[in-house]
């Protein structure tokens, strides 16, 4: 394999693993060493030569053996007592604090652990509605990016070492002279926080000091998408909309969208049916009973034939007549049958069906949905919320700064100098202020730009608040002290209101004064122990009236858009799965996570139809020029089925310049490519092969064929209710007869796992979690061409049927804990070896390497520490590691332990506080904890009414390649479609 | 014609013969002794910061184990009390000796007193004081006479075989709860059966796979 060096980032290598940031000697050597060999077993890792470690090792052991004790005995260890104990603490003993934060566009309430005063892992608030005790990817590594070492950890002037006081001094100037001009010329570019502390010190800072200063709203993750009561949903229509996913409230609708999934009675249960329009598969495409795949810009159209069809069929849209009128004008063609199918249905289920609008889709189609969900008396809100102190565009600030009018600009933890459109100049425009004053964790692509850098904290370090889509309050309460001279975005607008250093503590206490009835500080101390806050003050999010005729002439208005061709493709730009729109570039685990889709790590890729790529004459990996507009960008190309076709969609977040190691060389930024009027959906887009080069991606699964076999299974709804156990007699196999004694496992605990492949969606939440709870390394792009990523949980995807028109099945994938272990019988030293719980134990210190285990195990789930991974990691990042679990050396095999810490943990606080029985729910492994729609399921086999037992008796369990007669723990139940008759025999 | 070996050499498979096998014990002897943590680790002890005696606090004055180690019963460690503790009593009793100077200082300024850990088990194997207490294990079965230790030294090698050998049989080292923390009972003067013991409701069943310590 030949590592090149990217075009476009000529100094750069495209591959970056953690090693380089560690700066060790080993990275040095990996990056002499270039063009590193075919076999990965050549690779050289130190200057040490075998001969010299031989050597040294020889001459250690026999000083080891002239002077025992002295050697021998392991170095010298302190215990650091507190000089006064915190009442309530326990050393050692972990604890949970609630707390919240917004991250992906959803307020999700947190319960954080806390390990003698470091967090080291956030979970759910069962309580909170937004959250309801799961969590997305990006909230499990949220925890990471706390520790990461290359957050700004002081004031930088002009990217040179400051102080908050210097800072102070200049500002308090400065700001004064501003004050003078009533705020003239004051720019402030501040993200979407839905806090309402955060909204009213801005809203403050504008009244009092700067009344003529303009505030810009900049997030990709802004604008609450309409609240969807999934739970109330039998038939759902989704239009470019990800709301499983990367939109909304993902987390609690992936779980109310779940619970109408969960057929356990095959006769009686029922089952919801989701519809969905999208351009390339997303989560929510992968969920869907039927998918059409059409280009973004086609979405629109059909969701105007829906509403044409349902006013056919006679339903009365009342006010929204006119709109609905102008739409049906618009209406796409050719899609007959399929608009007819979901019309009926949709009226044929009034009152329990809603249409979901994506928010890439322009504001007449969103409209129109609204419009639909009226008329059907559809379970949706929209929530509309005060608009806050905003009241100008980025557009508008790039046209003052063209012609020098700004004078300040004050951007508060974006990044506009990264996404903003390239029709802007923004980046270079904003040089044209005078001053520039950037908040933010990183010293990212803004902050290059401006005077000012102040490190901004991280949501577990500092005060804040938050208002969740239904209304819910929450306190953003810290778990630490800011590891560095940080300050939260609360307590810098405070400062700048008043010129007073505030604690962010008391600027969100004094909000909440008027909420309490009586008595504030018991109503404060709940609200903090809760996590939520159930009085609702002045909240309000009555429906706000839509205008339907204005929308109605913008329908008329709209030209139809034109039909992507091969000359002429469409750009579909997606919020990545991953890196969200670059905000968690510097994530090493959320950069090394395999996209949902594509599966790829580390990279973005211009994904194209398998027909489209033929008819361009691209293959896999082809490095193509990406061309919309005035802007183009290098990529390379992914072949992705269920993408549309003449269709080319990229992921944004990727191609980050500053503001970290991990981010550098990660993709290519297709921000260049947007404008403002096109941010998502752009037409006209152009591919040319850039020279002949290729360029490898990192993909854990290039593979997506079963190869006949049947490993994720899945069925219709018909076939379920006909032959329930339809999924386990997918595998015929004759008697099986084992020469190994089966383990005699009867008595007392015996651990077992259930994974509803009907409830799963993809997500990655588990894969995350998992990371954070077990202390896995990050391996880095290099790695993981080798096949050698470290991730316990891996989540599978398929896709299925016919390649033009696919469906996507996925499938987790983690030690399977068999009884009769292929693993445990090659071992030659016993470091694998049964419990007489049903575990596969794995004792590390025992390993000694050969890897026959993985080699033996069918479901490829062992992982082997081919490097010292977790060496010489930084004071910082140490900080993450959960103390419960073993951190591994070179050279051992790990795998799932059904997360045995916590097993364990469970175990002795039975036998300490009672009968030594495992109440069903106290041992949850961290991937169950944090599923979204709980599709895991673990717990007792023997604890006859526990939620495992009854998941596995259901009619849908299987056992995956029981023809192997391993006798796994883990079992599935089999995925179920249900599909409209009428769709289902195509013609 | 010269002898192409001297004479000596004739006695060399004798020596060989009987030689290498002493040799070849020899060293098995010397790993399997001098190697041990029963060799290596017992009777570790270092000298600490401050001369805690732990024979004059838990032995002469006859201060309960949990009075410091206050967390024994509910957590995995066994906590070193804070400075505070110390200082329940010593800002009354010796408050001007100089062998407390430190505890003072710690006191006042809040900066922990640099403890030196005597009984240290490696990173991968997990242990759980409350387990062990909550079954009725005495605290002297794994410290030894504490309470008869001017400097603390570890008492027990604290190797995986000698976990096992107690896990494997719990009985010989089980006491009523209410003698955990006496260190001069013993089963024999107690005439105590953990069969017998009508407070035992629970089976003990420690664990002797690897997950059980090491996960």
């Amino acid at each position: 394999m030949t590592m090149k060096k990217s075009d476009s980032t000529p100094m750069k290598p495209l591959w970056r693993s953690l090693d380089e940031l560690e700066q060790s000697a080993r990275a040095a050597v990996a990056r002499d060493n270039e063009f590193l060999s075919e076999d990965p077993t050549e690779i050289e890792v130190t200057r040490v030569g075998r001969r010299k470690f031989l050597g040294v090792m020889g001459a250690s052991t026999a000083l080891a053996g002239v002077s025992l004790p002295g050697c021998v005995r392991k170095p010298k260890e302190r215990i650091l007592p507190y000089a006064q104990r915190p009442e309530d603490l326990v050393p050692g003993e972990p604890r949970f604090f609630a707390t919240t934060a917004r991250i992906g566009g959803t307020v999700l309430g947190l319960l954080v652990e806390s390990q003698d005063g470091r967090p080291t892992k956030i979970e759910g608030n069962p309580d909170h509605p937004m959250s309801l005790g799961a969590t997305s990817a990006w909230a499990q590594a949220e925890v990471l990016g706390l520790y990461d070492p290359e957050r700004t950890r002081t004031p930088l002037l002009n990217g040179k070492k400051s102080s908050w006081d210097k800072f102070e001094g200049f500002a308090r100037e400065h700001f004064a002279g501003l004050e003078k001009g009533m705020g003239q010329g004051l720019w402030i570019v501040a993200r979407e926080q839905d806090s309402p502390t955060r909204d009213a010190l801005l809203q403050e800072l504008v009244d009092r000091r700067f009344p003529k200063a303009r505030v810009v709203l900049h997030d990709e993750t802004a604008g609450q998408p309409p609240l969807v009561d999934f739970g109330k949903a039998d038939v759902l229509l989704s239009v470019d909309a990800d709301f499983l996913g990367s939109e909304g409230d993902a987390v609690r609708n992936a779980r109310l969208f779940a619970d109408r999934r969960r057929v356990e009675d095959a006769k009686n249960d029922t089952m919801n049916r989701l519809y969905a329009v999208e351009p390339a598969f997303t989560v929510t495409g992968g969920q869907a009973d039927h998918r059409l795949c059409l280009p973004a810009s086609q979405a629109g159209a059909l969701l105007a034939a829906v509403a044409g069809a349902l006013q056919k069929l006679g339903l009365d849209f009342a006010g929204a007549g006119d709109l609905v009128k102008a739409a049906a004008a618009r209406a796409i063609k050719g899609q007959d049958r399929w608009v007819k199918a979901v019309a009926k249905d949709l009226l044929a289920n009034k009152g329990k069906c809603a249409v979901v609008v994506g928010k890439r889709q322009p504001a007449h189609v969103q409209t129109l949905g609204d419009a639909i969900n009226t008329a059907l008396g559809a379970p949706v809100s929209r929530p509309r919320r005060a608009p806050g102190p905003f009241n100008a565009t980025l557009a508008e600030l790039a046209g003052d700064l063209g012609t020098r009018k700004v004078d300040t600009v004050l951007v508060l933890g974006a990044n506009p100098a990264y996404d903003a459109p390239l029709e802007l100049k923004f980046a270079h425009n904003l040089q044209k202020a005078k001053v520039v004053i950037h908040l933010g964790s990183h010293a990212d692509e803004t902050a290059a730009l401006s005077r000012w850098h102040l490190p901004e904290s991280h949501f577990l370090e500092c005060w804040g608040d938050h208002l969740a889509a239904d209304g819910t309050r929450s306190i953003q309460q810290p778990l630490i002290a800011p590891l560095f001279a940080s300050r939260s975005e609360v307590e810098l607008l405070g400062w700048l209101s008043t010129g007073k250093r505030v604690r962010g503590y008391e600027l969100v206490r004094a909000r909440f004064k008027a909420l309490a009835s009586a008595d504030f500080e018991a109503a404060w101390r709940k609200w903090l122990h809760d996590g939520l806050v159930k009085e609702r003050g002045d909240v309000n999010l009555a429906d706000g009236a839509v205008d339907f005729g204005a929308q109605a002439k913008a329908w008329s208005a709209a030209r139809a858009a034109p039909v992507p061709s091969k000359e002429s493709l469409e750009l579909n730009l997606q919020p990545c799965a991953k890196l969200l729109d670059g905000r968690y570039a510097n994530n090493g685990w959320l950069q090394e996570l395999p996209h949902p889709v594509s599966k790829l790590t580390w990279d973005n890729a211009a994904w194209l139809s398998p027909a489209t790529a033929a008819a361009l004459g691209l293959k896999e990996f082809d490095r193509i020029k990406l061309a919309a507009g005035k802007g183009a960008v290098e990529l390379a190309v992914a072949i992705v089925p269920g993408t549309a076709d003449n269709t080319v969609t990229v992921q944004l977040g990727y191609g980050r310049s500053a503001g970290g190691e991990v981010l550098l060389g990660a993709g290519a930024n297709p921000a260049n490519l947007r404008t403002v009027t096109a941010p998502y959906i752009v037409p006209g887009a152009k591919i040319e092969r850039a020279g002949k080069r290729r360029t490898l991606l990192a993909s854990t699964q290039d593979h997506w064929s079963m190869e006949g076999r049947p490993l994720a299974r899945a069925g219709t709804l018909d076939q379920y209710r006909k032959d329930p156990e339809f999924a386990d007699k997918m595998q015929e196999h004759p008697p099986l007869e084992s020469i190994w004694t089966e383990p005699n496992e009867k008595g007392g605990h015996q651990w077992g796992m259930s994974i509803d492949l009907n409830a799963c969606n993809g997500c990655n939440a588990c894969v995350v979690a998992c990371q954070a709870e077990n202390n896995i390394p990050v391996v880095g792009k290099k790695r993981v061409l080798e096949g050698r990523e470290m991730h316990w949980i891996r989540i599978d995807r398929y896709f299925e049927g016919d390649a033009a028109d696919p469906g996507m099945v996925v499938q987790p994938m983690s030690c399977h804990h068999c009884a009769l272990a292929p693993c445990e019988s090659v071992c030659p030293v016993a470091a694998t070896v049964h419990s007489p719980e049903g575990l596969n134990d794995m004792a590390y210190n025992r390993c000694i390497g050969t890897r026959y285990c993985a080699n033996n195990c069918p479901y490829k789930v062992r992982r082997f520490n081919f490097f010292q991974f977790n060496g010489d990691i930084d004071p910082v990042s140490k900080l993450q590691k959960n103390p419960d679990v073993t951190v591994r050396f070179r050279g051992v095999m790990e795998k799932c332990t059904y997360c045995v810490q916590r097993i364990n943990g469970a175990k002795i606080a039975a036998k300490r506080d009672g009968d030594g029985q495992v109440r069903d729910g106290a041992a949850e492994p961290a991937c169950a904890q944090a599923c979204p729609p709980k599709a895991i399921t673990f717990g007792n086999l023997n604890d006859k009414e526990s939620q495992v037992v009854r998941r596995k008796s259901e009619p849908r369990n299987y056992t995956l390649l029981s023809e192997l007669n391993n006798k796994p723990r883990t079992t599935y139940l089999a995925r179920l479609r249900n599909p409209n008759p009428e769709l289902e025999n195509r013609g | 014609m010269a002898l192409i070996f001297p004479k000596w050499t004739n006695k060399a498979p004798l020596v060989v013969g009987v030689g290498t096998p002493i040799i070849l014990v020899g060293v098995v002897f010397v790993i399997w002794y001098w190697f041990s943590p029963k060799y290596t680790d017992v009777g570790y002890a270092p000298s600490q910061p401050v001369s805690f005696s732990h024979k004059l606090h838990a032995g002469d004055l006859g201060m309960d184990c949990r009075y410091c180690h206050n967390t024994v019963e509910k957590a995995g460690h066994a906590a070193v009390p804070p400075t505070k503790t110390c200082m329940n009593c010593h800002h009354l009793v010796l408050k001007d000796s100089p062998k407390l100077e430190l505890v003072r200082r710690s006191f006042a300024s809040g900066l922990p007193i640099p403890w030196v850990r005597v009984h240290m088990l490696p990173d991968y194997a997990f242990f759980n004081h409350s387990v062990h207490v909550a079954a009725g294990v005495g605290c002297k079965s794994c410290h030894g006479r504490i309470d008869q230790m001017k400097t603390v030294y570890q008492h027990e090698p604290l190797s995986m075989s000698w976990c096992l050998d107690c896990h494997r049989a719990p009985e010989k080292h089980l006491r009523p709860r209410d003698q955990v923390t006496n260190m001069a009972w013993t089963a024999a003067k107690a005439g105590y059966d953990p069969a017998q013991d009508a407070e035992r409701t629970r089976k003990l069943e420690p664990p002797l796979h690897c997950s059980g310590c090491h996960r």
